[in-house]
């Protein structure tokens, strides 16, 4: 299989959040009823068909390929090719295609409708592998196909313009809700994913590497690594050529800088850092790595008080583009003991009002240490006063350049 | 389990949400077709259709159940505005109420089933709509849109079961994905910090490298591949992940010592500044007995300072001055060169304060740094014994 193939089945993936099969299987035995009560409409309109042959074609066409989406998505683990949705799709369009001819010059196309509405709903099978864009343009052109052949048809007349109405209706909103419902799924989802992910950072000490980083410095080693190597079995001659001299100099430069700098983050920066939501809406500016310095029970409940601001801040806030701010300053001797330091926080949260901010934000800045909240002309502003154990030996002639 | 229960009550509301409007606006697109229901009805149920979208609205918000009560009360309303202001109720009337009674009041109700109890709202809530719809269809019409109108509150109940039991499975599986993910960035931190500490002091990779920027010119050929060899093989060790003390060259022994001695491995940073044509002066104490840890971090210091000196001061004379007393061990590290004002030139240019500062304060030391231009500079590095 290649990798472009590979690369794309994972981004189908992505679509299929934790946790979806349960929500599927649901949705596929709801469906289920569903044609088997379409199938009971057309059971009982058995004498109204001039022709029964399209109809039940329709009925065998839809029942396979609905079927097939069930096994393979099923067997690929919550996952659909582009093709085959394109597949199935041509095999919906043929399905409706068929129960319009069926149904043509029926007195009320709209009640005779039965097959096709059943195709149109099973577009529901794919809510939880496809995006929600493309289910909603897939029933939008479903609905919008039928409502334009009615018209053309004789069927569309005064009297059972409603039924037409009502059975488009039908056809689109149930698909739009599962999509919709499955969308907030996925995303409360893939916050709480990223919550949890972002979590993993308060264990680290005061200042750390990312993941990334140490895989960055992994690299640069291998690549020094094969140099020296050459160097050392005599596969390159000394003095070396000049493009293998600048090669050797970039390395030393990149390591150094890896060296020195990678050690520069704290734990705070890098769960934003990591955190593709996280990161649209907060502000971190902590020019003296304090943050590093709070205990972990005291990180655990700021970056939770952060996520209940993010969620708030979404939605409701007035300036959902200004992000979240937190100031942190640098440690001060505590005036209370010598074996405590205090740090100050400020959180500035934008357009926002005491009212609109989760009950829960207050209980977690509490904990991480004596606060006081403000209104300014902006939004609310948060000064959280917390103390740290001072390091050890920092007593004595403690360092402050 | 609280935290699943907010998350499960969210979801809930947010999806009756949006059931709820689809079956509003399915309703209302029925009832706005053109037909029998005569334009006085239409109009008379719009400020309704609005007041109804505004309670749907505000499902999310923490007044679940008024909201939601509001919302069958319109609901209600609107049922008997299209009987009694209409002509004569037809067999369309129910495909208007259907969306209304079937798909829109329990949509929205599922928002209940968050609650204790709330199954049993619920259902009354679905059944008084239901009883009103069958008051306001003809008589002949009554057995199927009843049927009709009780298999959506079904389907409402069976979407509202399906979402709130997939989350307490779905956070389980999140909090596996988290475990795991945890487990892999403590790795990634104690690999980078091994690969860190291993280098920093014990190769000379940087050394090297810089050499051969120079294409190994003004070195002795055979001492560059000896030293290149001794590299790549310790890169290798670290990226295989073989303990480093059965590397040769290296004194570096933390398994087997629990303390060593300064002395050898002092040599070994005088070596490396040597090659990179900087003289240095040690001077005190020669053997000293600290924690591998700790000397890991000291000697790191004293040679990012030497690192300083060599980049800066432009001379090419260093002296280390190693003293200890009972609780702690010193190293000033002072040079005759061109020296700086210490409030200008930021310390982050100096690339000290991350490095030294923040690693020694790690390890319970401090640093201290002297100088002015013309006048050299003195850096004191400390750190508990």
């Amino acid at each position: 299989m290649s990798a472009a193939v590979l690369a794309d089945r994972s981004r189908g993936r992505r679509h299929a959040a934790i946790g979806m099969r349960r929500l599927w299987v649901g949705t596929a035995i709801i469906l289920a009823f569903q044609l088997a009560f379409d199938f009971a409409g057309t059971l009982d309109r058995l004498d109204d068909y001039r022709d029964i042959v399209p109809v039940f074609t329709g009925w065998a066409v839809l029942i396979v390929a609905d079927a097939a989406i069930v096994i393979v998505t099923r067997v690929l683990g919550e996952h659909l090719p582009n093709w085959l949705f394109v597949l199935w799709y041509a095999a919906l369009v043929l399905v409706i295609a068929l129960d319009l001819t069926s149904s043509w010059g029926m007195p009320n196309p709209g009640d005779s409708f039965t097959v096709g509405l059943s195709a149109s709903i099973s577009l529901v099978l794919a809510v939880v592998t496809r995006p929600t864009v493309e289910i909603f343009t897939a029933a939008v052109g479903l609905a919008l196909a039928t409502g334009v052949a009615w018209i053309f048809t004789g069927g569309y007349a005064a009297p059972f313009i409603h039924e037409t109405v009502y059975t488009l209706c039908q056809m689109l909103f149930p698909v739009l809700v599962a999509a919709l419902i499955t969308g907030s799924f996925r995303r409360l989802m893939r916050r709480e994913t990223e919550e949890l992910l972002s979590h993993s950072a308060i264990a680290a000490p005061r200042l750390t590497v990312g993941i990334e980083a140490s895989e960055q410095l992994a690299r640069l080693d291998l690549a020094a690594e094969s140099l020296l190597s050459a160097v050392a079995d005599g596969r390159m001659r000394l003095p070396l050529s000049e493009e293998v001299a600048k090669r050797a100099g970039s390395l030393a430069t990149e390591l150094r800088l890896h060296l020195l700098a990678s050690r520069s983050k704290t734990w705070l920066g890098l769960a934003i850092e990591e955190s593709t939501l996280l990161g649209e809406h907060v502000r971190v500016d902590d020019p003296t790595s304090s943050a590093g310095l709070l205990n972990t029970r005291q990180r655990a409940a700021l970056l939770s008080a952060l996520w209940l601001l993010h969620d708030e801040h979404g939605v409701s806030s007035r300036s959902p583009h200004e992000p979240i701010a937190l100031t942190f300053g640098a440690p001060t001797r505590a005036i209370e003991t010598d074996h405590f330091e205090a740090i100050s926080i400020r959180v500035d949260v934008p357009g926002s009002t005491r009212m609109m901010i989760d009950p829960g934000v207050w209980e977690h800045f509490a904990r991480v240490g004596r606060y006081r909240e403000a209104l300014d002309g902006l939004g609310m502003r948060i000064d959280i006063h917390c103390l740290v154990p001072a390091p050890r030996g920092s007593t004595r002639g403690r360092t402050d350049y | 389990m609280d935290q699943i229960q907010v998350k499960r009550d969210r979801l809930l509301r947010q999806g009756a949400r949006v059931y709820g409007l689809a079956g509003l606006i399915a309703s209302f697109a029925v009832l706005a077709t053109p037909g029998s229901w005569g334009l006085l009805a239409f109009w008379t149920a719009i400020p309704l259709y609005v007041l109804a979208t505004v309670c749907v609205w505000m499902l999310q918000s923490r007044r679940t159940l008024r909201w939601a009560g509001g919302l069958l009360a319109c609901a209600i309303a609107i049922t008997f505005v299209i009987m009694l202001v209409s002509p004569a109720p037809t067999a369309s009337t129910g495909l208007a109420l259907i969306p209304l009674l079937g798909a829109a009041v329990p949509g929205a109700l599922m928002a209940l089933l968050a609650y204790r109890l709330g199954w049993f709202w619920f259902w009354i809530g679905c059944l008084a709509g239901t009883g009103a719809g069958i008051i306001a269809v003809t008589p002949a019409n009554r057995p199927i849109v009843l049927t009709v109108l009780l298999l959506g509150c079904v389907l409402a109940h069976a979407v509202g079961y399906l979402l709130s039991s997939s989350i307490p499975p779905a956070l389980r599986q999140v909090a596996e994905v988290g475990r795991a993910h945890r487990a892999e960035r403590q790795a990634s931190e104690l690999e980078a910090h091994r690969r860190q500490n291993a280098r920093l002091l014990h190769d000379t990779v940087l050394a090297t490298l810089t050499l051969l920027a120079h294409s190994g010119r003004g070195v002795s050929e055979e001492a560059l591949r000896e030293q290149a060899r001794n590299d790549a093989h310790l890169l290798r060790q670290l990226r295989l992940g073989e303990p480093l003390f059965t590397l040769p060259e290296a004194g570096y022994r933390p398994e087997l010592v629990e303390e060593t001695t300064l002395g050898t491995t002092l040599d070994s940073v005088k070596q490396r500044f040597d090659q990179l044509g900087l003289d240095v002066n040690w001077h005190g104490a020669g053997r000293i007995m600290l924690p591998p840890g700790v000397l890991d971090g000291f000697l790191f210091a004293i040679s990012e300072c030497l690192e300083n000196v060599r980049r800066h001061s432009g001379v090419a004379l260093a002296h280390v001055t190693i003293t200890e007393d009972e609780r702690f061990v010193r190293a000033m590290v002072t040079d005759a060169g061109r020296g700086f004002e210490v409030d200008a030139v930021g310390i982050e240019r100096l690339g000290i304060k991350d490095s030294v500062v923040a690693r020694l304060a790690e390890l319970g030391g401090s640093a201290r740094l002297f100088s002015s231009p013309g006048a050299g500079t003195t850096v004191l590095l400390e750190v508990p014994r």
